[in-house]
């Protein structure tokens, strides 16, 4: 009964919610007016209330009264663009004397004879007045036109381009994302230098107005797939965008699975690929991370390295890094069925010496691990919050204080720290599923801890099942595993040579699948036998 | 409403399977006695039978070198001994005296002592067989006195009595002069009419004035009862033709003067066919094997087609001599430990229906027939021995 009440009173309350929302979007079509004086007026409320808002009134021609002014936000826009490009022509050169003093309150002389900025659009509607304004524009508003013009000359503060601090990498590029979408922007069409990269720009949070773009490959991406991301996009309706997980969050096929299944990275050469693979990226405003859809489960394992060193290598480490995953997820259960419930598979010199490090030991081993693990948890929070030089500071207590004199004091067996140390150490290797190996790690120490390895074998089936069932923008998440790809396992499990990528993963590209052409290669390998041997 | 009734199932789910799972047996390592070894040997009982049961002592094995050498150093081990009217109830009543039931799926040794060996083990196998704990795959010793003996004795390298003799019977293979048998292998040999069940069979020996485990030979059994030993010679003769002869030394004399020539055996192929030739049983038995030159007397020369050729012979003869004696020897206790009776059974399974209850009066008459081929493929680090020029 309660319940019910509940449900009704939130019915209502979305109600009312809902005509404050109606209200705000139904603000009536204002248009500016063509007396400057009353523009102004209107302007005033908006800039009395933000101090940063800067209104110059200024003479076009031989005028004595002010009969222009432009309207900008300091800091944000460039102040070489709007002296050198607009004060100056607008003021100086209008006042020449050859100059025709009819045109002089012409918007069309204005734009197309004075103003020498680059970039330049008119508007006349007061709410796209506003939004020019915010979004680092300068407004040009001449006594006498109906219409107003835009000036971009948005140069806001942003940081150097420096390398990511999620993806360090040896061999590749060293180049990471910043908060500047325009920076992004240009920092992916240095790599794909193609009219085939577009960008389609919307504008999302109705306080934020965070500017937020889809990138893609015209002639690669399905065109479903990027219909499907601007319906998504366009039906979030949350107030303020201030980091792409916002978006993440709302798009995402499965909002309350463990695993992501929207992709993210730092890396313009990582987020090239994923395109010229036929995904899709989304750059927000504001954060460094770009969003990449559709994500597949594998994709957490491949790593930009894996194509820029030669394939044994890669092929190598890639497998560790499905192993380290393995390892993350299911060490420490594993370890605890083994010993408080399957001592007979422990080989026995192995189980003696086990014996002899937990015989002190007065918890049991389920309560030590789940104590080891949240501890060493609450040592990555606080290492990732502490400022650096700290941060080291609290490794350090934590790695040899707690650590090193709980097993000392017989409170933790040595090879519970062994067993979660290799645990954490293997959950870094994997980034992008830290999260879900994380809760996994404790569900399945639970499992193990109730149940032994049938608690193991019972939670992952469970989570075989979940992965199975999840998909991200339609496509399987597991794939090209199940279903089955058989060509493209070639950059599954393992990595194989570059040259024998002849097509693009069809789990994901629809048309234009060809990535190279074999053709040419044979030919240049017949040219040359002795240059371009391969084994 | 519609999400009330999951997620009730799902807590449901929880808590049945984190309560329901709570029989299966949970016990942390350090609080298991960690059975190593169990033996089963006489007593004076109105039963019969004692149980002993090694159980390690791990926070001893932990620091082996902290003890120093000597014998001051606490054991890594304890023996528990208990009697009961069954296997089982020995088993259980050990529990009074160490506090918690025994982890018997670590025994890695089985021994029985000579008096129950002699008795028979038609009493003392089913428990072994029939629990779960215990590793089919466990190795049986009949020891040549009491097991206490044998169970007590501090080995010298090792910390462990029963994990010495298991080390021992693994490395076996080096003399190939007494054989590892399983509990499973064992147990089959029992279901089987006439093949006799054999089991390794460990003694005390001096050595340096200290006592010290040793396993040599094998006991054979008739019946479940020890009907008598195979010694060295007569075990390696056994082992050729069961084919079990991994590696081993062949001594073989020089013509001249009787000096012996150490051969090692570095592989063997041996291959038994029974075969009835009218009244006649007969068994062929065909070994194809290699060896080394790895020991001569110095001065003579073997590297020369005569010399080469009289080794092959010799090999041979040697064999051929240490099959016969085990033959004998198998004939003497009345015993088939070869399993000629079920090579036979396969290969004429009409005709053995008649010669089943017969089998006892027939094996004496079996008439071997040797088809052995030899070869020595290397002499090792040198070839002629070392000699004045």
């Amino acid at each position: 009964m309660g319940y019910l009440f509940k449900k009704i009173r939130l019915a209502k309350l979305l109600n009312e919610n809902r005509k404050n929302v109606d209200l705000d979007d139904e603000r009536e079509q204002k248009l500016i007016s063509k007396d400057l004086g009353e523009n102004i007026k209107d302007l005033r409320s908006v800039i009395d209330s933000g101090g940063d808002i800067v209104l110059r009134e200024f003479c076009i021609g031989n005028d004595n009264k002010p009969n222009a002014a432009v309207v900008f936000i300091e800091g944000l826009v460039n102040k070489d663009i709007l002296d050198a490009s607009v004060l100056k022509p607008l003021m100086f050169l209008s006042a020449l004397p050859d100059k025709s003093k009819s045109g002089l309150h012409d918007i069309d002389f204005i734009e197309n004879n004075l103003l020498s900025a680059g970039n330049i659009s008119r508007f006349s509607a007061y709410d796209e007045l506003i939004d020019n304004l915010f979004s680092g524009e300068i407004i040009l508003l001449v006594g006498g036109a109906s219409e107003g013009l835009v000036i971009n000359a948005f140069d806001p503060k942003t940081r150097a381009v420096e390398p990511p601090m999620t993806e360090s990498v040896v061999r590749g590029s060293r180049e990471g994302f910043t908060e500047s979408i325009r920076t992004n922007i240009s920092l992916l069409r240095r790599k794909i230098k193609n009219p085939d990269l577009c960008f389609e720009k919307i504008k999302i949070g109705k306080k934020s107005k965070t500017d937020v773009a889809v990138a893609y490959l015209k002639s690669i991406a399905d065109p479903a797939l990027i219909e499907e991301i601007k319906k998504r996009l366009g039906e979030i309706s949350i107030d303020a965008v201030l980091e792409s997980g916002y978006i993440e969050q709302f798009i995402e096929d499965a909002p309350f699975s463990i695993f992501p299944t929207v992709a993210n990275s730092e890396k313009p050469d990582k987020v090239a690929a994923k395109l010229l693979e036929g995904r899709a990226a989304i750059f927000v405003d504001g954060t460094p991370f770009v969003l990449t859809v559709p994500m597949l489960f594998i994709e957490s394992f491949q790593r930009s390295e894996d194509y820029y060193a030669r394939p044994y290598y890669a092929s190598m480490i890639r497998l560790i890094r499905f192993a380290c995953y393995f390892i993350s997820v299911l060490a420490p259960a594993v370890y605890i069925a083994l010993t408080t419930f399957h001592q007979e598979l422990i080989p026995t010199k192995l189980l003696l010496t086990l014996a002899a490090g937990h015989e002190q030991i007065p918890f049991p081993s389920v309560i030590e691990a789940f104590f080891i693990l949240t501890v060493f948890e609450i040592l990555r929070e606080a290492g990732i919050t502490m400022p650096q030089p700290v941060g080291s500071a609290v490794s350090i207590v934590g790695a040899l204080v707690l650590g090193e004199s709980a097993v000392t004091a017989g409170l933790i067996g040595p090879f519970m720290v062994i067993i979660v140390a290799l645990t954490a150490i293997s959950g870094f290797v994997v980034t992008a599923q830290i999260d879900s190996a994380t809760v996994l790690r404790f569900v399945f120490l639970i499992l193990a801890g109730a149940a032994g390895g049938f608690g193991i074998i019972m939670g992952m089936l469970v989570v075989g099942i979940h992965l199975a069932s999840l998909r991200s923008f339609g496509i399987p998440y597991l794939s090209p595993i199940s279903p089955f790809m058989p060509a493209e396992q070639k950059d599954a499990l393992i990595r194989a040579p570059l040259r024998t990528f002849i097509f693009r993963p069809t789990s994901i590209v629809k048309k234009n699948i060809t990535r190279q052409n074999p053709g040419a290669l044979r030919k240049n390998n017949e040219k040359n036998p002795g240059g371009q041997n391969e084994n | 409403m519609k999400i009330k009734p999951r997620l009730l199932l799902l807590c449901l789910c929880i808590a049945a399977f984190t309560g329901f799972s709570g029989c299966l047996r949970s016990t942390e390592i350090s609080d298991l006695p960690l059975t190593l070894g169990l033996g089963v040997d006489k007593s004076d009982d109105p039963a019969g039978f004692k149980i002993i049961a090694q159980i390690a002592k791990p926070s001893q094995l932990k620091n082996p070198a902290s003890g120093g050498g000597g014998g001051s150093s606490e054991p890594a081990y304890a023996n528990f001994e208990s009697g009961g009217e069954t296997i089982f109830d020995a088993i259980r009543n050990l529990t009074k005296m160490i506090g918690d039931r025994i982890f018997a799926s670590h025994s890695e040794v089985l021994l029985f002592g000579n008096g129950i060996a002699r008795e028979g083990m038609r009493d003392y196998i089913d428990f072994f067989l029939r629990n779960p704990d215990v590793r089919p795959s466990a190795y049986i010793i009949v020891t040549q006195s009491t097991v206490k003996e044998i169970m007590d004795l501090k080995p010298l390298l090792e910390n462990v009595p029963v994990t010495s003799l298991k080390r021992i019977l693994k490395t076996q293979e080096f003399t190939s002069e007494t054989a590892k048998v399983t509990l499973i292998e064992f147990t089959s040999c029992l279901m089987s009419k006439t093949k006799s069940a054999v089991a390794p069979v460990a003694g005390v020996a001096e050595n340096g004035g200290k006592k010290a485990a040793f396993i040599s030979g094998l006991a054979v059994f008739k019946n479940y009862k020890l009907a008598g030993t195979f010694n060295r010679k007569e075990t390696r003769g056994l082992l050729w033709v069961l084919d079990k002869i991994k590696k081993g030394i062949l001594n073989v004399p020089k013509k001249e003067d009787g000096k012996k020539i150490a051969i090692e055996i570095i592989s063997s192929k041996c291959k038994a066919i029974p075969e009835i030739k009218g009244t006649k049983l007969r068994v062929h038995i065909k070994i194809r094997e290699q060896g080394s030159l790895s020991e001569q007397p110095v001065g003579d020369d073997f590297i020369s087609l005569d010399g080469l050729e009289y080794l092959k012979q010799a090999q041979a003869d040697a064999i051929k001599d240490e099959i016969m004696s085990a033959f004998n020897k198998s004939v003497e206790l009345k015993t088939d430990p070869f399993g000629f009776g079920e090579l036979l059974h396969k290969k004429y399974p009409k005709e053995w229906k008649n010669m089943e209850q017969y089998w006892d009066s027939l094996y004496p008459t079996i008439e071997l027939v040797f088809d052995i081929k030899t070869s020595l493929v290397k002499t090792d680090a040198i070839t002629k021995s070392v000699s004045p020029e």
